[in-house]
């Protein structure tokens, strides 16, 4: 199937960088038959809409039973949980950081991708450890957890080039070891 | 938990009684012995004082409930009204109640209090105490609280543990124990003490910081005015700095800081010396650290400035201080921590 032309530059490829001729033949066969079909294009998962400002805000108070900011910051459980966090309630960036600790995981920030994401979560907004290893708490076991967290160390361990990252690794290596101790 | 009591100003307020309504009700009480309505000093009330000749009241919950009852017979009310009111007005009192408790005891067990990272953080040790739980329970719902993304107790910044001191749990840590400790607890009274603890500690723990805050100042201006009291001259050698020829002085307690809390802001109890002889005494001592008390520094005086008149001085303090113990660190209050409040350091530091 393959012409001349085609078998005389695999040969040279193959010859100079030490490759399987048959693997060369295969991957010419493939572009052959294959160069004129489009890519598959992606399903069109629904857009999630993001909450507004008002709506995080409502959210937070509500989850403290708050009327107002001023009367938030007097709530024991907010004054507790926050407790050496200097969280400014003037921005939606505040709102944000609190909604995502206490409330739960934004509209839109579930299955998120991108710098710190760990299996559809960015770990550096939610400390959600089980989250982050992709387990059940309920049903996972320590071993689990190390399987988990091995795994994630081939990706993120900072040695590893192209996908290591200190950041990531050191955050969960934080997580590992917050469901690994013994109390 | 002790009898609760009502004061008749309350118990009015909460019947949407006057005064003169209430004085009435207890003169028919008392007007017949043998009919079905009394109340019994002791067990119904206490008095709490005397307005005009009349008894001002304090009611115990029988004693409201009896006042309860009366009304709801006069008036022919809707079953229970007065009675409902009561028995909320007696779970809001026990609750404040119970609130007095629990702070008490975190007010008394909080001496481990550290600061880490901009946390506060307390000892396992202390967390026991303040949930009046046992070590291997505070341990099993630290494990329980591990089991939900919610509730996971993320190291050093709601946990952290140190090889020679074990597990501290920050304030965010002990609302996430709260938490679990409140879901898992059966019994009532435990499951709202728990749930108080949450309340109240930050609070309770900012309160205690401002007091050793106002501690702190209060050791300053006494140091200040132990200094205005010689004129910052040095009680030991004499020497007096002059404007070309500044010495610096330091106020110096005489009952070392950390050992004798209770004297740190006790002008009584420091001296106005020289650095110099400042820092000779505590190499003397072996270290600024080591504990002291005035007969070191009398031994001090005696040994290196044998010609100094402050040992009258010195004896006439001892007069005044009388004999002091001192504490162990086992006995140290959390008001008398130092300011500010020691930091932490994590064995990752």
């Amino acid at each position: 199937m393959l012409n001349e032309l085609i078998n005389t530059e695999i040969f040279r490829i193959s010859s100079a960088y030490g490759l399987e001729p048959r693997t060369l033949e295969q991957f010419a066969e493939f572009v052959i038959a294959n160069h004129r079909k489009k890519a598959p294009t992606k399903s069109k998962t629904p857009k999630v809409k993001k909450l507004t400002s008002t709506q995080i805000k409502a959210a937070v108070l509500s989850h403290f039973n708050a009327v107002d900011a001023k009367a938030l910051k007097k709530t024991p459980a907010f004054v507790m949980g926050t407790n050496g966090q200097n969280i400014k309630l003037t921005g939606k960036e505040g709102w944000e950081s609190l909604y995502r600790q206490f409330v739960g995981i934004l509209p839109g920030e579930d299955g998120e991708v991108g710098y710190g994401c760990v299996n559809g979560i960015n770990i550096f907004n939610y400390s959600m450890p089980w989250r982050a290893f992709g387990l059940d708490p309920k049903v996972a076991t320590t071993k689990d957890v190390k399987t988990a967290y091995r795994n994630l160390s081939k990706i993120y361990h900072p040695d590893v080039p192209g996908t290591g990252d200190a950041k990531v690794f050191e955050r969960l290596t934080v997580f590992y070891k917050s469901l690994t101790e013994v109390f | 938990m002790s009898e609760i009591y009502i004061t008749s100003k309350k118990l009015c307020e909460t019947l949407g009684i006057n005064g003169e309504e209430l004085l009435a009700i207890e003169q028919f009480f008392a007007s017949d012995p043998d009919d079905e309505w009394d109340l019994k000093a002791g067990s119904d009330y206490r008095v709490a004082g005397y307005i005009g000749g009349q008894e001002l009241r304090d009611y115990t919950s029988s004693g409201a409930f009896a006042i309860a009852d009366y009304l709801q017979f006069k008036k022919q009310a809707e079953n229970g009204w007065f009675r409902n009111l009561i028995q909320a007005l007696i779970t809001a009192i026990k609750g404040n109640v119970r609130k007095v408790f629990v702070k008490q005891q975190i007010l008394n067990n909080c001496s481990s209090l550290v600061l880490n990272s901009n946390r506060y953080f307390l000892s396992t040790a202390d967390a026991v105490a303040i949930f009046r739980t046992r070590s291997d329970y505070l341990r099993k719902m630290a494990v329980e609280a591990q089991k939900d993304d919610k509730t996971t107790l993320i190291k050093d910044e709601d946990y952290i543990d140190l090889p020679d001191k074990g597990i501290y749990y920050s304030l965010p840590g002990l609302m996430k124990l709260g938490q679990v400790f409140a879901a898992n607890i059966t019994r009532r009274n435990r499951k709202d003490w728990c749930g108080d603890v949450t309340d109240v500690i930050t609070p309770c723990v900012n309160d205690i910081l401002n007091q050793i805050k106002v501690r702190n100042l209060k050791i300053n201006t006494a140091i200040q005015q132990a200094k205005n009291r010689e004129k910052k001259r040095c009680q030991v050698t004499g020497k007096k700095g002059t404007p070309a020829e500044p010495i610096q002085m330091a106020g110096h307690h005489l009952y070392s800081r950390a050992e004798y809390p209770h004297l740190v802001d006790s002008v009584d109890n420091i001296i106005c010396i020289t650095c110099e002889v400042h820092d000779h005494f505590h190499r003397s001592m072996g270290g600024a650290t080591v504990a002291c008390t005035l007969d070191d520094f009398e031994a001090f005086v005696v040994r290196y400035y044998p010609e100094s008149n402050v040992l009258i001085w010195l004896q006439q303090q001892r007069l005044k201080l009388g004999d002091q113990k001192a504490i162990t660190p086992k006995e140290r209050h959390v008001l008398h921590l130092p300011w500010p409040i020691p930091k932490l350091l994590s064995p990752g530091n």
